[in-house]
This record gives C-alpha cells, structure tokens and sequence, in this order.
C-alpha cells in the first residue's frame, strides 16, 4: 500500500518536473535569443514562441485503498463493540427541569402591608409555578460514547483490581501465619497430651502400689485386737495409705480429664486449622484469578491502544493522500499559470515582468511547500510502518 | 512446735469453705467470655473495655479458685492434726466411748476425701478455664486478620460481580483479538465456578467463630457440673463439720445416728462412683482390666 502511494508521489513528481523541465527550457531558449546584453529592461520586449499551449489532465494512478478500507472496516467493528459495551456500564447524569407547584404570600403595597401588620387584612397566598433542577441516570446510547472512556475505565478497573490483589495477597500472608501458628499450637497440644498420658501411667502405677499395701494392711488391721500395742500404729499408716490413695486417685482422674480436654480440644483445632487452610488456599486462588483478570484487562487496554494507533495510522495516511491531492493541484495551478501565461502571449508587456516575478514567488512557495509535504509524507509513512511492524508483533 | 490445734479451729475452717464466690466468679467468667465471643470476628479490634472486664474477671475466678484451693488444703492439714482424745467428753460408758470414736474416726475420713474431692474439681475446673483461655486467646489473636480476610473475600466477590469484562467479546478472526477473548471466556468460567457461589452465604471466618464458640459451651457445660459438685460437697462437708465437732465436744448420743448414717451412705455411694470412673478410666487405657471381665 505504502508502495504503490509512494510510487504514485513519485511517478507525479517526476512527470511534474520533466513539464517543468521542458517549460523553464523553452523559456530560457526564448530568453537567450530575445535578450540583449546590458539592459534588464529589455526583457519586457520579450516574446514567447507562438505555440499554442496544449493543457494536458495531470493524473495519478489510481490508489489502491482496499488495505486500508479492510483496516478501518475493523477498527469500526471493534470500536463499535467497545462502545456498546461502554454504553451499557455506564449512565450519564441529565439535568432535567421540573415544574413544582409553590405558594407563597402575596405582596402587598405600602397601604396593604400596614394593614396586614395591623391585622385588619388577611395575608393570602398565591400559588405560582416554581421550576426544580433534577439529576437523573439514564442509559447511554453507543452513538453517545467516545472510545477514549473505554481506556479510562479498563485502567480503573485494573487498578482496582490490583490494589484489592495487594490487600488480598497480605491477608492471605497473614491467614497463611495464622495456619502456621495453628500448626505449633497444634504440636503443643500433642506435646501436653503426651505428657499427660505418661503422668496418667505413674499415677496409676503409684496408685497400684498403694492398692497392693492396704490389701496386706487392711485384714491385719481388722484382725488386730483393739489392745493390740501396735494397733494404733497400724491404725494410722491405714489411715495415711488410704488418704494416699485417695490422693493419687484423685491424680489419676485429673490427668485423665486433662487428657480428654487436650483431645478435645486438639480435634476442634485440627478442624479449625483445615478450615483456615481451606481459605487459605482459596485466598490464592483469588490472588492467582484476580492476576490473571488484571493481565486481560491489560491486553484489553493494549487492544484498545492499538486500535487507536491504527486510528491516527489511518489519519496519517489520509493526511498523506490529501497532501498528494494538494501537491499535485499546486503543480497544476502553477503550470496552469504558465500555460494562461504562454498561452496569452502577453510576454511583452509590462504586466509580463510582474506576472513573471508573481510565477516565479509561487513557483517557489510551490517548491517549498512540495518539499515540506515530502518530508511529512515521509515521516507519516515510517509512523504507518512502525505502527504496521508493532501490529504484526 | 505449734499451739495444739483445737476442734474450734477445725470447725472454723470448715465453716470457712464457701462456695458461692467461687459460682458468682464463674458465672462473672462466663459471661465476660460469652461476650468477647460474640465480638470475635465482628470487629477489627476488640474494645479495650470488654478486654477489661475480661482479663479482670479471669483474674478475680483465679484468684478466689485458688484462695478456695488453700482453705481447703488448711482445713484438711487441721483435721489431720487434731488430737482427738476421748477423755474429753467420755460419759464413763466404754461402749459410748467406742462409738465416739469409730464415728469421729469415719467423719474424719468423710470429711478429708470430699476435701479432697473438692479440691480435685476446682483444679479441673482451673484447667478447664486455662485451656479455653488458651483457644480463646489464639482465635483472639486471630480475629482481626480472619475478618479481614473475610472482608476482602467478600469485597473481592462483589467487584467481580460487577466486573466489567462479563459482556466483553470482540467480533474478529485476528489473532489479538483471539487471544483477548480466549481471556475474557477464562475470566468467565472462573467466575462462575461453584464456590464462588457457595461463598457468598458463609464465610470460613464465621466457621472458625463458631467452632470456637461451640468449644466454649462445651467447656462451661463441664465448668458448671463440676461446680455444682463442689456446691454440694461444701454443703455435706458442713454437715459433716456440725457432727464432728459434737463428736469431740460432747461424743456420740443415738439422736446423731440417723444423720450420721445418711452421710456416711452417701458418702459411700459417691465413693463407689469415684472408685468406678477410676477403674473405667484405667481400662480404657488397658492399665487395668475391664470391670465386666
């Protein structure tokens, strides 16, 4: 595409210059033989050849805009699809004037407000028509929207995303400590468990131990006689053997019941400790998702980037062609002039001298101005081919 | 050596035993916990006040479950060390005397084991409180982070609910365009997977609440049995107390019989209960063998 506008630039510049060539020959030809030596007067005796000058239609090859017609085809669709979607998030915010029904007291002259105050009149009221300015949502139309929003909106939303992600990714930081510290919490109940239960064993060895002892004791103690001499003696160690027991038994079941509750509540913990894992993990789903969303809404923005590049692409190329279109109609005024110029064989005349010098400014500006536009087109064609080469990434 | 203990300090001892603070101080306990639980995961920090009266009622059940666990601990050391002498109140008829003292002798005995029982179950009962303080404490620490989470869950949820790429499908073959959409029907499918649905109801920081709180009825159901038994032991220490200070003071006469004879058959029965959970817990831990076999 960029080829073929190119070579159509220059194939028109080319023939422009061989006419301009041919032209600027056959005015010096006419120069040199007409002039004489010392005076620049004598130029205004000056006259061209009469030969009649033919116009010729100064034509380009036809440009061929089916590239660039498929390019804009798509760009519509896809700003067409952005557009609605914008349109059907967002509402604008119309102001609407309402009519409200208001009364208010009349107003009175002088005479008539000193006898309201005097109480020997009525205030009274009139109602009159009072008008309120009232916002209201209402649904866009695709027409309505620009698709610059599209951008802004994308951004928000990526922004949000990510600054709810980074909230997100430190809780779940702190969840995952907290099933961290479960886990040490856990090991610590295991640890007391443990301990009970081996202090649970002794008590209850040291329990049968005693258990063994009143057995021996107690049929001795029964069958002493209550003058026995040692019957107070064995009488007390019963006593004592017995307390012992009691106390150790009493051990025992509090061990026990400790060991129940350490189970107890190590059961509760390990449910808790799973449930928080659970979360946990979906805490990263989340992050890991809410990523993933950010990085869409991301090609989405970059998407949209490039759809407006292709835009000012396809503007640069339009600049192009028009400047093309302004070129050649330059050229043409100018020759045209010549021609007319030529053509009137006025070269004569004095009026020749400052049409001459008119030709000669425009051809100038005409010549300074095509260089001006070469460089644009130029600079836009490596713009379209950067814009073409990143696309094609 | 000491000043020879007298059955007045044994009796002063033993009328000392009280229950009731102990109960006014659980049910204080209680309710302060009852209170912080329900402010578990609601609030991002606790508020100081509560906090308060929390660590201020914990501190008080300590302090009265502790005083009660000496008094007990004076009284049984007293009565271990009362001299009783029959001289004292002998009626001069040796069968009486007899009496006098195989009854004084029981009620001691009576009167040292539900000591010693009391004492067990306010040391349960101080376990009991520590151990949910201990869970209390982590879900404590806990809380704010959980609910914050929660929080972010839910927020995260609703933005996504509102998000702004549901709709979003591009109508072209280029390749961008393909790979756009192809994460457009990814967000979509994550999106509308089950749990997000099933999250919505309930937050996994409100199981955890609950979990906690079902910990605790648990504990203060356990709390509340083992102080009616320390009410009820205290009440049959003092009539046992009454009986063995007119044992000593005045010995045996046949109208103490029958109160006498219904608290040693109580007492036996609770004992028989106590002997049994023993055994039942030693077997279950195959220290001893099953009580059927």
């Amino acid at each position: 595409m960029m080829q073929e506008h190119s070579g159509t630039a220059e194939e028109n510049e080319k023939e422009r210059n061989e006419k301009l060539d041919t032209i600027i020959r056959k005015y010096k030809n006419a120069k040199e033989s007409s002039e004489s030596p010392d005076t620049g007067l004598q130029v205004s005796s000056y006259r061209p050849p009469a030969i009649g000058y033919r116009p010729r239609n100064v034509q380009s090859d036809s440009f061929d805009a089916q590239n660039l017609q498929r390019v804009v085809d798509e760009i519509k669709v896809i700003e067409d699809g952005i557009k609605h979607i914008i349109a059907s998030r967002t509402n604008k915010i119309v102001e609407e004037k309402i009519p409200v029904e208001k009364e208010r007291p009349v107003k009175y002259s002088v005479v008539g407000k000193a006898l309201v105050s005097l109480g020997l009149k009525e205030q009274e009221m009139e109602t009159f028509t009072h008008y309120e300015i009232v916002k209201k949502e209402v649904s866009r139309k695709p027409d309505e929207v620009m698709i610059t929003e599209f951008r802004g909106m994308i951004e928000k939303y990526i922004n949000s995303l990510k600054g709810l992600n980074n909230g997100l990714r430190s809780t779940v930081q702190e969840v995952d400590n907290i099933v961290k510290n479960l886990t040490l919490v856990n090991d610590a109940y295991t640890d007391q468990i443990h301990s009970d239960r081996r202090a649970y064993n002794e008590q209850v060895k040291h329990s049968r131990e005693l258990e063994k002892q009143l057995e021996e004791l107690v049929p001795i103690h029964e069958g002493m006689s209550l003058v026995d001499d040692r019957f107070a003696e064995v009488e007390k160690v019963r006593d004592h053997l017995e307390m012992a027991l009691r106390e150790s038994q009493g051990m025992e079941f509090k061990y026990k019941t400790n060991i129940d509750m350490g189970v107890k509540y190590q059961t509760a913990l390990k449910s808790y400790r799973k449930l928080i894992n659970d979360f946990k993990e979906r805490g990263d789903l989340h992050v890991n998702m809410v990523d993933k969303f950010a990085a869409g809404a991301e090609h989405m923005k970059i998407a949209v980037e490039n759809v407006s590049q292709i835009c000012s692409g396809v503007a640069r190329v339009t600049q192009s062609m028009i400047m093309i279109v302004e070129s050649i109609e330059d050229g043409n005024k100018v020759l045209g002039r010549y021609a007319s110029l030529v053509g009137d064989q006025m070269a004569a005349s004095p009026q020749w001298q400052m049409e001459y010098n008119a030709l000669k400014e425009a051809e100038d500006v005409y010549r300074k101005n095509d260089m001006l536009r070469l460089e644009q087109i130029q600079d836009n064609r490596m713009e379209i081919e950067k814009l073409l080469n990143r696309q094609g990434q | 050596m000491t000043e020879e203990i007298t059955i007045e300090n044994v009796a002063a001892a033993i009328a000392e035993m009280d229950s009731r603070p102990l109960a006014a101080r659980i049910g204080r306990f209680v309710k302060a916990s009852l209170y912080m639980e329900g402010l578990l995961g609601s609030a991002d920090n606790l508020p100081e006040k509560s906090v308060h009266a929390y660590e201020k009622s914990y501190a008080e059940l300590m302090q009265e479950s502790s005083a009660m666990l000496s008094r007990s601990t004076v009284t049984v050391s007293r009565i271990v060390n009362y001299q009783f002498r029959v001289n004292g109140q002998s009626k001069g008829i040796p069968e009486i005397d007899r009496l006098t003292e195989s009854w004084f002798r029981k009620m001691r005995k009576h009167e040292m084991e539900l000591l010693s029982g009391i004492n067990d179950e306010i040391r349960m009962i101080r376990a009991g409180i520590r151990q949910y303080r201990k869970m209390q404490e982590v879900m404590k620490t806990h809380s704010p982070a959980l609910s914050k989470a929660g929080n972010m869950m839910s927020v995260i949820r609703e933005r996504i609910a509102r998000r702004p790429t549901t709709l979003l499908h591009l109508e072209s073959h280029e390749e961008k365009i393909r790979q756009l959409n192809q994460t457009f029907r990814e967000m979509n499918e994550y999106e509308n997977r089950q749990h997000f649905r099933l999250d919505s109801g309930s937050s996994p920081a409100c199981d955890a609440f609950a979990l906690c709180r079902e910990l605790g009825q648990g504990a203060f159901a356990d709390i509340s049995v083992r102080q009616t038994r320390v009410t009820n032991s205290i009440s049959e220490l003092k009539k046992g107390g009454k009986l063995l200070f007119k044992l000593a003071k005045k010995g045996y006469s046949p109208f103490m019989k029958r109160a006498l004879e219904e608290l040693t058959a109580n007492h036996e029965e609770r004992i028989r209960l106590f002997q049994q959970h023993v055994m039942e817990n030693r077997s279950l831990y195959f220290l001893q063998p099953s009580l059927s076999s």
